[in-house]
Formats: structure tokens, C-alpha cells, sequence
């Protein structure tokens, strides 16, 4: 695997570990200081009750990289129970693959404003909505490597050696589907922060309280008009970035398994 | 004993593979088992060990849930009945404690543990499917073209240890093969495929 593939995980990292280190109380209201342009004190200007934008923003990238970090992580946990499931009873199989088809023949993002709306939105809310939408693709992925992985000699041969379903599942499936579900992971994460956003644009997802990307940008659709440009330009843009970074990531890792995992011999190095 | 009563096999619904076919074999008993390609010995072997089911009849010994087979069979091509992915320290422990007895008498190396399978040669891979297959301490082993792919040397060498180690601990072994002067020197007893399935 090339080495650049690993940049935008660092970028991220890093993006994260600062936005961490801001103290919200430094994003004070300061009257005097409303309203300004992007400069060199405050570098993506100030709003209209005088908060730094560039703290703001970050504040808001923080709970972003939460909320697609907690979404990935247990989508992907999620998929992998589901895939397991599936392939423990032909009944059980016909039940995910159902449900994994009407979930995915609904849009995104009417199921995740249902399921958050009816969850009270908020962080919970939005999480769980999150996690039930998109579940279903990596699953349907898992669900075939599972099917090939069945059918080979040595797994056969781990039962009759006494070994049981989920011993199994933890030493000869996770680590074959691992490389998969780190791909579904890279996948996720990225749609998990657009659609957080989108909907706390729309105003079904986390509360108005919350330094959220999302909220920023509704907030700053009542001020485009006076011309206060920076105040959606940037933090749109450093999402932007951030989805952008992580989808070519997903893509060289995507490119990268399907070239070699098919040998099999990845675990030489 | 381990019997099979009445068994049948059918490829599909009107073509039989074999039908009727009985079998009956002890403890500390070594039989031969020969017939013509195709004729259905892998899948008898493979009935035995309970990796498949028959359509029609009964074996006697079956797994208990939780345990390992009673039964143990072990594969003509060693590396399919490996996870490639594993180092061979870890295939050995899916069966059990590796036991130092065993693991000297076929000659594993402490080298080998540390690698990986393709990283091995067939027939060292094969010594250690037959131990990881003794760790389970299995009342009965067929051995299906074991040591087809090896040359008459190492085979001696595996038999020799093999058929000990049986008859040490009273192991009901089902040698296949289609090598006669091999049954012969191992086997009390050597059967046709066709005297035990009874197919018109
Ligand atoms: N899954 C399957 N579907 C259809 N036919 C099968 C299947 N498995 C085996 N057969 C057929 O069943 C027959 C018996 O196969 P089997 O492997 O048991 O023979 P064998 O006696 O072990 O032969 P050999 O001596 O060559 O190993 C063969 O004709 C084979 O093509
Ligand atoms: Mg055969």
C-alpha cells in the first residue's frame, strides 16, 4: 500500500486533536468585534455576536469526527453481527437480506429524519438514525465473503474439530473480513458527517446549543444575504475537505484489497 | 464400534452414487478401503466424519455439541484444511494443547510453528493436519490418499509413526487408497468399495 494513503488519516487525527484542545469558553460574545471579514485576528472572521468563526468551526469539526467516528464503528459492528447472523439459519438469512434490501431501497436521508425525529433527536438520536441507515450495504458485503468462507475445507474442519459458531466467528471470519469491514468503515464515515449535517441543517438533528457544523450553516443562511460570506464559506469548506480526504482514502484501501486480497498472502507482512 | 448401516448417497434425486452400503469397523482396528475412482469413497469418508449427511441410512457415532468429532478425517490435500491466514502454532491449538509426544513423532520442527502454511512443503503440511487431527484424541480416523502426494520415503516415515500411534491408543483407523502393496503392509483387513455397497 502506498504511503500517501495514510495522509488523510493523519490529517484527520490531527484536525481532531486540535479541535479537541480549543476551550469553548474562548468563543466568547464580544459586541465590539462583530460582523468582521476573515483576517489576520480572527482568521475566518467573526459572526454577528462577535465569535471567533475559526473556533467555532473547529468546535464543530470536533462533534462532526464524533458523531462519524461513533456512526462508523458501530455500523460496521452492526454489519458484522447482522452478517454473522445471516449465515447461523437460512430463516435468519431471509430475514436480514430483507430487511438490508427495504432499507436500502428507502433514501438515506428520509429514514434518517424519520428514525432521529422519532429517537427525539439530539445526539442520540441522531447516532442510532444514523447507525440503522447504514448498516445494510456492508452487510450485504459481509454476508457473501461469509457465504465463500463457509464453504472452505479448514472452516468445515474447526467444527468437527469442536470448535462452536462464535469462536468461529472471532478467529477464522473477523480477521478474513476485516480488510472489508475497515473498506465499509472508510465508506461510512464520510456519509455519516454529511448526512449529521444535513440534517441538523434541516433542523431534525442535534439541538441548537450544539457548536455542529450543521447548525453553523443554518444559522448563517439568514446573514448570506447581507453579504457576511465567510460565515458558511469556510466551515462548509473545511467539511468539504475533510469528506473529500477520507473518500480518496476509502478509495486507494478499496483498490488496494481488491488487487491483493484475492492472493491471499497479505498477512506475509 | 463405529457402523454404517444402509447408507445412501444420491447426486441427484435418480442418480445413486451408492446405495445400501454397510460398514462396520472397532476400536483399534486398521482396514484398507480401495475402488475405482469415482466411485464414491470420498463422500463414504466424508459421511463418516458428518461433513455430509446421507439420504438414506444411519451412522452410529455422531458429535457431540461442544466437542469435537468422534470421527476425525483427515484430507488428501493438506493445504485446504488450513487456514492460510494462520501461523501453524495456531492451527495445531484449534485442536488442543499441542501434545509433545505427538508433535516429536511427526517430526514438527519448532521452526515450523512460526510460519505460515503455504511457507511449509505438502508434507510437512500434512504432519502437522494429522497431529492437529490426534490432539483431539479421536476414537476413529479415516485417512483419505493421505500420503498421496509424497514420496515413498517420507510416507514410510508417516505411516510408521501413524500406525504406532494407533495402535498405542486403540485408534479404529479407515485407511483409502488406491496403492494395493500400502493396504497390504498396514491393514488387517482390506475392503472393495463395491463388496460394501451393495449398488446393482
Ligand atoms: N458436490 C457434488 N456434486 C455433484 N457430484 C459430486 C459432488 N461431489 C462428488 N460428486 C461426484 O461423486 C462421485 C464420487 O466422488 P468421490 O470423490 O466420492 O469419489 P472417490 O471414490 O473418492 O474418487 P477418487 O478415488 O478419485 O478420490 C464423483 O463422480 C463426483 O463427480
Ligand atoms: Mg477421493
Amino acid at each position: 500500500m502506498k504511503k500517501w494513503t495514510y495522509l488523510p488519516v493523519i490529517l484527520l487525527v490531527l484536525l481532531y486533536v486540535i479541535s479537541m484542545l480549543i476551550d469553548p469558553d474562548k468563543i466568547s460574545i464580544q459586541l465590539e468585534e462583530r460582523n468582521l471579514p476573515p483576517g489576520f485576528s480572527h482568521l475566518f472572521g467573526t459572526d454577528w455576536l462577535g465569535r471567533d468563526m475559526f473556533l467555532r468551526t473547529m468546535k464543530g469539526i470536533e462533534l462532526s469526527i464524533t458523531v462519524g467516528l461513533l456512526t462508523a464503528v458501530l455500523s460496521t459492528i452492526v454489519s458484522f453481527l447482522a452478517a454473522m447472523l445471516a449465515s447461523m439459519h437460512k430463516w435468519l438469512d431471509r430475514l436480514i437480506s430483507w430487511l438490508t434490501d427495504l432499507f436500502l431501497s428507502l433514501p438515506h436521508l428520509v429514514t434518517l429524519i424519520l428514525i432521529s425525529f422519532t429517537l427525539g433527536g439530539g445526539f442520540k438520536g441522531v447516532v442510532i438514525g444514523l447507525v440503522l441507515t447504514h448498516w445494510p450495504s456492508l452487510t450485504r458485503v459481509l454476508r457473501a465473503e461469509i457465504l465463500q468462507l463457509k464453504e472452505t475445507k479448514y472452516v468445515k474442519i474447526s467444527e468437527k474439530l469442536g470448535k462452536g459458531f462464535w469462536w468461529q466467528a472471532r478467529h477464522h471470519y473477523l480477521p478474513h473480513l476485516l480488510p472489508q469491514m475497515l473498506v465499509g468503515f472508510t465508506l461510512i464515515f464520510p456519509h455519516a458527517i454529511l448526512h449529521e449535517a444535513s440534517i441538523t441543517f434541516l433542523g431534525f438533528g442535534l439541538s441548537p446549543e450544539q457548536p455542529a457544523i450543521g447548525i453553523i450553516l443554518s444559522e448563517a443562511m439568514q446573514y448570506l444575504s447581507t453579504g457576511f460570506w465567510w460565515l458558511a464559506f469556510f466551515p462548509g469548506l473545511i467539511l468539504l475537505i475533510i469528506i473529500l480526504l477520507f473518500q480518496i482514502c476509502a478509495k486507494a484501501w478499496k483498490s488496494y484489497l481488491e488487487k491483493d486480497f484475492s492472493h491471499e498472502n497479505i498477512v506475509r507482512d | 464400534m463405529l457402523t454404517a448401516k444402509n447408507i445412501s448417497y444420491y447426486v441427484d434425486k435418480s442418480t445413486p452414487l451408492f446405495r445400501n452400503l454397510e460398514f462396520s469397523i472397532n476400536k483399534g482396528e486398521i482396514i484398507g478401503l480401495m475402488g475405482r475412482s469415482g466411485a464414491g469413497k470420498t463422500t463414504f469418508a466424508k459421511i463418516l466424519a458428518g461433513y455430509d449427511v446421507p439420504d438414506e441410512g444411519e451412522v452410529s457415532i455422531k458429535q457431540k455439541k461442544g466437542e469435537p468429532h468422534p470421527v476425525q478425517l483427515i484430507w488428501q490435500h493438506p493445504e485446504q484444511a488450513v487456514n492460510p491466514k494462520w501461523r501453524i502454532e495456531k492451527v495445531l491449538r484449534e485442536a488442543g494443547e499441542p501434545d509433545s509426544e505427538i508433535v516429536e513423532l511427526f517430526g514438527i520442527e519448532k521452526e515450523w510453528l512460526k510460519r505460515f502454511p503455504l511457507q511449509l512443503s505438502g508434507g510437512e503440511l500434512q504432519r502437522v493436519c494429522i497431529a492437529r487431527c490426534l490432539l483431539t484424541n479421536p476414537n476413529y480416523i479415516i485417512a483419505d490418499e493421505m500420503t498421496t502426494m509424497l514420496d515413498p520415503i517420507s510416507q514410510a516415515a508417516i505411516w510408521k509413526a501413524f500406525i504406532k500411534i494407533a495402535k498405542q491408543r486403540k485408534i479404529g483407523l479407515l485407511v483409502i487408497s488406491h496403492d494395493r502393496h500400502l493396504l497390504e503392509r498396514l491393514c488387517g483387513k482390506i475392503l472393495t468399495f463395491d463388496q460394501i455397497s451393495q449398488l446393482k
